[in-house]
Formats: C-alpha cells, sequence, structure tokens
C-alpha cells in the first residue's frame, strides 16, 4: 500500500493506518532530529512531529508526499526545540548527542570494546549536523542512496559526496585518536 | 582517474551503490595507487565500526507508544477547517503531553530530577528552581518545560503561568505567586494566589508553607476530584480557599472536614477554619486568568466559557465596566477569541452577547483582523455588518463599500 492510500485510510477514519506510516518514517525523523538537536529527548521530539502530522494530515495536498511534507514539520519541530532551547540559554552542543548515540548504540557482538564504541560515537558527534544525518540514516535505516536523495530533498550525487566526506573525516580522526593513544 | 573520483567510488561499494563499471575502474586504480589502498582498507574497517555502533534504534515500541498516545483523539473527525488548525494542534499536543506525563516517561525538562508537571502556558518569564538548585532559572517562552519533584515555580507582579501536573490536574498561578511541587498531587502554596482544578479521577493536597518548627501545625487539605479551588496566603501563614465552581467542596484537612458553599470564602489557620466571607463573585475572583487563557486556540471551550460568561455581565451592573477593562485589558491578543466566538455557530442563539462582543472587537481589532472582519461584512445581523464596516474604516481608512454592504 502506498504512502498515500495510508494517508486516505486515515483522513477516512483509519487511525490504525498512522501506525503504518509511522513505521515507515519514524526512523528518518528520529534520524533527523537526532542529527539536529542531539538530545535524549530526540523521541519525544520525533513523537511530536508525528502528532502534529497526524492533526495536520487533512491539509496534506498530495498524500503519495507524505514523506517531505513531514520532514518539514520534523524541521519545524526542531528549529521551535533549538529556538527554545537558545532562549533559555542552554547549551545545544555535542555532548548530548554523544550521550544520545550512547545510550541507543548496541553493539551487535560485543566485538568493539567500550572505549572505543565511546570514542566512534564522539567523532560522529563532532562532524557536521548535514553529514550526520546521512551516516544515521545509512546504518539506522539502510536507506538506498535514491531513498536518502529523496527524504533529504538533495541529488543523489549529493548523498555519495557526504557520505565519502563524513567516513573520510570519520576515518583520518579516527586514524588520528588511535594514534595518539 | 583521480583519487579524489576514487574515494566516491569506494564510498558508494561501501553501501552496494557502485555501478559493475565503476568497479572494474575502482579495482584498477587500487592496483596502481597504494595510498587509495590503504584508505580502502581503512574505510572498510570503518564501515564495520560503525555498523556496530550505530544499531537501529527500534521501532515497534516507539510505534506502540504513539499510536497509544494518538488514541484518545482518533476517533475525532480528520477534518481541520480553516481558521482551526492552532486550536486542534495544541489540543491535540496537550492531550498528548498530558498523558505522557500520566505513563511516565520524562519530557524535555528544565535541569532537573523526573518531571512530574510541565509549565503548559505563561503569559512572561517565570522562575524556576530545581529541588537542590541553589539559583533560580528564568524560563520564558510557550513551550513546554517539565517540572522535577520539589521544585520552586515563581510567577512575577507581570506574569502568570499554568502548570500541568502528571496526574492531570491543573494550577494556574497569578502574578507574584510562588509554589513548592511535592508531588503531582501536592502543592504547597508558598506566596501569592492560585487556582487548582483536581482531575476527576484524583485528588489534589494544597497546603500552606509554615515555619519548620510548625510542620504538624501547618495547614493541609485534600481537595476531592473534579473540584475547582482557588488559594491564597495569607499572612502568619494563613491560608484562604474559595470554592469558585458551582457545587459545593468537602475539604479534608488532618483534624476535621470542611464543607465550602460555592462562591464561598474560609480562612484557615493550622488546619482550621477561622473566618468565613460572604459571597464574592466567581467570576469576578477568577477573571485574572483570562491573559492565559487567551493563549489557548481561539475556540478553546473554557476560554470561550469565561467570555461569555464576562461578555454576558457587562452592562447589566454598575461594576460591570470593570468586566469590559478585564477583556479589553487584553488588548489584540483578546480579539481573537472575540472572532471566534462571534463566528461561531453558538453565538448566533446570543445576539445581544455577539453584538457587544462586536463592539469591542470594532474598538480592539488591529489589521490582523481583516480577514474575518471582511467576512463579517456579509453577516446575517445588520448590527454585526455595521460593526464589522466601522471596524474595518477605523483600520483601513481610505476603504470604500458598496451601497448592498451599507
Amino acid at each position: 500500500m502506498t504512502d498515500g492510500e495510508l494517508v486516505r485510510r486515515v483522513v477516512a477514519g483509519d487511525a490504525a493506518a498512522y501506525g503504518e506510516l509511522a513505521r515507515r518514517w519514524f526512523r528518518r525523523v528520529l534520524t533527523m532530529c537526532q542529527a539536529r538537536v542531539c538530545v535524549s529527548d530526540a523521541e519525544d521530539l520525533t513523537q511530536e512531529v508525528f502528532i502534529r502530522g497526524y492533526a495536520r494530515l487533512s491539509s496534506l495536498a498530495n498524500p503519495e508526499q507524505f514523506g517531505s511534507w513531514l520532514r518539514g514539520i520534523a524541521n519545524n519541530v526542531c528549529v521551535d526545540w533549538c529556538r527554545d532551547r537558545v532562549r533559555h540559554k542552554q547549551a545545544i552542543g555535542t555532548s548530548h548527542l554523544r550521550q544520545e548515540l550512547a545510550n541507543t548504540a548496541v553493539p551487535i557482538n560485543g566485538t568493539l570494546a567500550e572505549d572505543e564504541r565511546a570514542i566512534v560515537i564522539g567523532q560522529i558527534a563532532a562532524i557536521a549536523e548535514d553529514l550526520r544525518e546521512v551516516v544515521l540514516l545509512r546504518y539506522y535505516e539502510n536507506l538506498t542512496y535514491d531513498e536518502m536523495a529523496q527524504w533529504l530533498g538533495v541529488a543523489r550525487a549529493t548523498v555519495n559526496e557526504r557520505l565519502a566526506k563524513a567516513r573520510s573525516l570519520l576515518r583520518v580522526r579516527l586514524a588520528k585518536l588511535r594514534s595518539d593513544v | 582517474m583521480n583519487c579524489e573520483a576514487v574515494t566516491l567510488m569506494m564510498n558508494a561499494a561501501l553501501d552496494g551503490e557502485q555501478a559493475p563499471e565503476e568497479r572494474t575502474v575502482m579495482l584498477q586504480h587500487l592496483g596502481e595507487c597504494a595510498s587509495c589502498r590503504e584508505q580502502w582498507t581503512e574505510l572498510q574497517t570503518l564501515h564495520q565500526d560503525l555498523g556496530q555502533v550505530l544499531t537501529p534504534p527500534p521501532v515497534e515500541p516507539a510505534v506502540r507508544r504513539l499510536l497509544e498516545r494518538l488514541q484518545p483523539i482518533s476517533n475525532q473527525p480528520q477534518r481541520e477547517p480553516e481558521g482551526t488548525g492552532r486550536f486542534s494542534n495544541l489540543v491535540i499536543i496537550v492531550i498528548a503531553c498530558t498523558l505522557l506525563l500520566t505513563v511516565g516517561v520524562v519530557f524535555q525538562s528544565a535541569p532537573t530530577s523526573k518531571a512530574i508537571a510541565e509549565i503548559s502556558i505563561m503569559t512572561g518569564p517565570v522562575d524556576y528552581k530545581a529541588a537542590n538548585a541553589h539559583d533560580w532559572t528564568t524560563l520564558e517562552g510557550r513551550q513546554h518545560v517539565s517540572l522535577g519533584i520539589d521544585s520552586r515555580i515563581r510567577t512575577r507582579s507581570t506574569t502568570l503561568c499554568e502548570i500541568r501536573t502528571g496526574i492531570d490536574a491543573v494550577v494556574r498561578l497569578n502574578h507574584g505567586t510562588e509554589l513548592v511541587l511535592h508531588g503531582p498531587e501536592r502543592v504547597e502554596l508558598v506566596s501569592g494566589e492560585l487556582w487548582c482544578r483536581a482531575p476527576d479521577t484524583a485528588e489534589v493536597q494544597i497546603r500552606s508553607s509554615s515555619p519548620s518548627s510548625q510542620q504538624n501545625s501547618t495547614n493541609v487539605f485534600t481537595c476531592p476530584s473534579g473540584t475547582e479551588m482557588q488559594w491564597k496566603a495569607l499572612p502568619n501563614h494563613e491560608l484562604s480557599c474559595q470554592d469558585v465552581a458551582d457545587t459545593a467542596v468537602e475539604l479534608r484537612a488532618p483534624s476535621m472536614n470542611c464543607t465550602i458553599q460555592p462562591g464561598q470564602c474560609v480562612t484557615f489557620a493550622a488546619g482550621t477554619p477561622v473566618a468565613e466571607s460572604t459571597h464574592f463573585d466567581t467570576l469576578d475572583a477568577t477573571n485574572w486568568q483570562l491573559p492565559l487563557l487567551v493563549l489557548r486556540p481561539p475556540n478553546d471551550f473554557e476560554l470561550q466559557s469565561r467570555l461569555t460568561s464576562t461578555l454576558a455581565v457587562i452592562g447589566r451592573s454598575k461594576a460591570s465596566f470593570l468586566y469590559e477593562e478585564q477583556i479589553r485589558a487584553l488588548g489584540p491578543a483578546g480579539v481573537v477569541p472575540l472572532l471566534a466566538y462571534v463566528q461561531s455557530k453558538e453565538s448566533i442563539t446570543q445576539p445581544d452577547l455577539r453584538r457587544r462582543a462586536m463592539e469591542m472587537i470594532t474598538q480592539m481589532a488591529t489589521l490582523d483582523s481583516v480577514k474575518e472582519l471582511n467576512s463579517l461584512l456579509r453577516d446575517d445581523d445588520p448590527i454585526v455588518r455595521k460593526l464589522s464596516m466601522q471596524a474595518l474604516l477605523r483600520l483601513q481608512p481610505t476603504r470604500t463599500f458598496s451601497d448592498e454592504t451599507l
């Protein structure tokens, strides 16, 4: 079933269909929130994105464009959050992401030592937001370049460039850190 | 083939996005370039490390929580008429936030421990102090802010705020009020005045502050579920209580019970009544909340009820100008709910109130209301049409109207 069909079902009163939409898009929105607001309540913001989306669903002109429409809402939620943080003079820094990622990251086989994981996470937190987002999308969602390009609203080549740049930065910085140790 | 282009190919290869022809070129280059060969090895290791560190967060529990939060509103029609979007969105967010607190999930928080309540509305800066903090923090803006146990909230001389606790109790602080939240159902009033609505499913305990040497004699009262009371801290740790709802309330204190009638005010000292006042005007006593309520969506039920109640008494008594002043004091913020009332179906059956609201709109409206005023030019009531035109002429002096409108 396409996004558009699910949207139409929700608008017609089938709330469960919204659950299916959420399953499809939850990680992408979560990734965006984690990449941009970098706090332990990224999931709360993600939930708010979907709640706002639900409330406004009937105003969605093109139901097939649900993903990009949702990204717009997520952007607003993140901007509101950042604005509020600035207003309250609360720091928005990489330490938040480090904690956030440390909480969510669980090694598959436990093959990576804890301190090594912490170093990797710290370096992911230190790269630029747009680079961080593609990295998280790639490893959280395993999206193809085309899917990422569509979600981010950029060209496929840009996705490749961002991922390449992110990996290049991570590779160099991690190598330097390891050599320092 | 330069190394930079090969880097992009290696990246695509890691992600399974490489075209076959690119792979041939890449492998050929790697055979010739030791630097890129080393880079390729390192990239593969990095790819493996990232795959271990960044495992996908589970989706299903999060979706389940989302659906639980949406459940109370999922039966509502998915309809968003023009002009009511803000209303429905905010209602949903408030409901969702309340539910979230109820199930004990922690929100974005002020610097504190586990959240037991949140500030849902404030008209300006509000001071906050966490349980173990030494200094007050200023909270601003309209975003929900979570509050921890034993946190203190203090409004300034010009600000009001509303707190929703984890049991869905609502507490509103008048100007210059300070309280301590000992729990989602326990509030200590340090100074000033507060209004509290206990939810239908739980009781709320209100107490006054007292010196540590007199803890046993402090005023501690249990408000039954579903009641609305207004409390004021008085000198010598006395506490006055007003029943501002339509039904009598039986307050429970450690040593006695006390029934308070609607519109009655009782003063307590050390847990026992020491004075009772004659009946007071509950609308006047609680209308200080209007500036808070106008920050809600214009169609908010409580806001509309309070506005229409206030409009209803204007012109009926010598003191009714006070009520008019209360609405006028809202300024442009008051115009939006007034217009929402005039445009509502309910107001059609209250033509006098509707015209009274329209008279105030005519004097208070700003250019933000032109669209609504234009639509009211086609209203069935000629008085409303005339007042709309007057408002528009005030806002747009050069505008002309057709004879039909006149």
